[in-house]
């Protein structure tokens, strides 16, 4: 919206060429550094495809996963991917309906993230499920075998509320790009890459009547987004909540994880744009006051998060319920000690720093601060899944699991696999987006808006 | 409209220009064959058709149809095998809220897009041929008005008079 009101006066500095030049700058050639990442996480993903090859050809047995705890480090992985993605979500579509203008300098390289991390996720269930070939079973159609998946599992909603989130963010992104493809393209001498881009913008012209619907539809997408993003984590949480596992079956699931989603997204936001913007010589666009926003969102769903684990001990206390007590003893003191304190520590007691303005405004002090949170958060969900399972019920049938050199060379290649299709995507188009950027900007001249 | 009507393509720097420009060749009765721009702008469309976009419709539509196909393929097929499992009835309203849920949201994100396509006249095959500036998506917004027959002349005054930084006349295929 050319008149919504900026707050963002840093914008009003720059000329609409200047936005063009210093954004498309990014897609120029890549430095030494940028191979050598690339590389790098090319060599995750080949460890990463090479212990997925070894779990498949070898059986689930090849993992830590045994009777007790039959969910292990696959599961805390999607978990922790799926909410990755929620800040992208978060910062393009919820902070577009409420109008937050310090949105647009940063919600592209969010929302690629949001669609690379659900990407990274969704390759979980068909590892964890070791017998990948059968995972289509999970998918309702009319089949030969007469069998329908069944509709009152939270696995299933899972399968659907995953799957719905990839294609409807991936939809928005795509969208979204189409007047930057256009902008690429427009900059290009004439041959094949200006023939590509111009097939992939779809013949964009930026007419007024293109304007209109693209304008009508972006804030659909942001209003369908927004609730679909709540829903997202609420039914991941399901898969938990619905069980009757002690430490699992409690109705704060879904805000405690949607919380925390967000949390760990912001932070994965956080790590990648920090170096981002120095490497790339955006620093004039993507700003302190930008992080300083972002911190503040973060420290709040710490705050929220801090809450829930604090709820989550009251619960089992005020229960009365033995299975319940049991589990939040053995949380802090059990096997598992260390990861439920790096959790606490991570995720509710170091984002408080955040507190004091001079920590906030220093891009160091974030940066660090980010790496504990993603840290805290990957343990969160390892805490949750493995000690709840681990110490169910019957002192019988307890357990322990230790994560095995597979499960690692999975989880790295995750993270590899994850960057890689970052780093391909900030080479190959505008990880700030043009339109919006000039948007927010004052009109070029006095009197526009009349 | 004729297709092949000559034309002037006005190229502005700023939109107090442009708006100027559309107003103008309004009054006048001047035909606006198309306006472009870098960025959306509220007035211009409010200029040229304050109607509301009707892709919003579609996304309503689609997304009740999502809802009610959700909740119908979670209990027909339930019924196909009428079995009780974990405990909740055969069509359990609850659990198949979520599934309706998810659907509506899909087929509401399909059916937008589709209508955004559809009406936004992409992909636009007649691109390559078409009347464009690649300034259009840099800084430049641009006003194609129509030349009827002894016509110029006032266009390209008006065109002048209301700053535009470039004038070019322009006939399509």
């Amino acid at each position: 919206m050319s008149t919504h009101p900026s707050n963002d006066e840093n914008l009003g500095r720059f000329t609409y060429a200047e936005v063009d030049r210093d954004i498309l700058a990014t897609l120029g050639t890549p430095g030494k550094g940028y191979l050598a990442l690339l590389l790098l996480c090319l060599g995750l993903v080949a460890l990463g495809a090479f212990s997925w090859t070894y779990l498949v050809l070898k059986g689930i047995g090849v993992t830590g996963l045994n009777n007790a705890v039959g969910w292990g480090s696959l599961i805390t992985n999607f978990v922790f991917w799926v909410g990755i993605g929620h800040a992208g979500t978060l910062i393009s579509a919820i902070l577009y309906l409420l109008r937050a203008s310090w949105r647009t300098a940063i919600f592209r390289a969010a929302e690629a993230a949001t669609i690379f991390a659900v990407a990274t996720a969704g390759l979980f269930p068909l590892i964890h499920i070791g017998r990948l070939w059968v995972a289509f079973y999970l998918m309702p159609y009319p089949n030969g075998r007469q069998l329908w998946p069944n509709f009152r599992s939270p696995l299933v909603w899972d399968v659907l509320a995953v799957s719905t989130y990839l294609t409807v963010s991936a939809i928005f992104f795509f969208v979204g790009l189409i007047p930057d493809i256009a902008a690429v393209r427009d900059r290009q001498k004439p041959g094949p890459v200006k023939w590509i881009l111009s097939i992939a913008s779809l013949g964009w012209m930026g007419t007024m009547l293109q304007w209109k619907h693209y304008m009508a539809a972006y804030v659909l997408f942001a209003g369908l987004a927004t609730p679909l993003v709540i829903s997202v984590h609420s039914v991941v949480s399901w898969d938990f909540a619905m069980s009757v596992i002690p430490g699992w079956h409690t109705t704060i699931f879904a805000p405690y994880f949607v919380a925390g989603a967000i949390l760990s997204g912001l932070a994965m936001v956080i790590t990648i744009l920090v170096p981002l913007r120095k490497v790339f010589r955006i620093e004039h666009i993507i700003r302190p006051f930008h992080f300083e926003s972002m911190a503040k969102l973060l420290l709040f769903t710490s705050l929220i998060v801090g809450y829930a684990y604090a709820t989550e001990f009251f619960i089992a206390w005020y229960s009365g319920n033995p299975f319940e007590t049991s589990v939040f003893v053995y949380r802090p003191t059990g096997d598992h000690a260390v990861a439920f304190w790096t959790m606490v520590v991570c995720n509710a007691v170091i984002p408080l720093l955040i507190f004091r303005s001079r920590i906030r405004k220093s891009l160091g002090a974030l940066f660090v601060i980010s790496l504990f949170v993603n840290l805290g958060m990957w343990f969160e969900r390892f805490n949750i899944i493995v000690t709840s399972l681990g110490h169910a019920y019957m002192p019988s049938r307890w357990g322990s699991y230790t994560m095995s050199l597979t499960e690692w060379g999975i989880m790295l290649g995750s993270f590899g696999w994850f960057f890689l299709l970052f780093l391909s995507f900030i080479r190959l188009l505008p990880a700030v987006s043009i339109a919006e950027m000039k948007e927010a900007m004052p009109a070029p001249a006095k009197g526009a808006t009349s | 409209m004729k297709e092949n009507a000559p034309g002037l393509l006005g190229l502005f720097a700023d939109t107090g220009g442009l708006l100027e420009a559309l107003r103008q060749a309004k009054a006048q009765g001047i035909p606006i064959r198309e306006v472009y721009s870098p960025v959306p702008c509220h007035e211009v469309e409010h200029l040229l058709d304050p109607r509301p976009s009707p892709v919003r419709y579609v996304t309503f539509t689609m997304g009740l149809i999502g809802c009610v196909s959700g909740i119908a393929l979670a209990i027909g097929t339930s019924l196909i095998w009428n079995m009780i499992v974990g405990g909740k009835p055969v069509t359990a309203v609850i659990p198949f809220l979520v599934v309706g849920f998810e659907l509506t949201i899909l087929f509401g994100a399909i059916g937008t897009l589709l209508a955004l396509l559809f009406w936004a006249g992409l992909p636009n095959r007649r691109f390559f041929t078409a009347v464009y500036r690649p300034e259009f998506t840099l800084d430049r917004f641009g006003v194609w008005l129509e030349c009827r027959d002894g016509q110029a002349d006032s266009v390209r005054r008006l065109l002048e008079q209301t700053g535009a930084a470039e004038i070019q006349p322009v006939r399509p295929e």
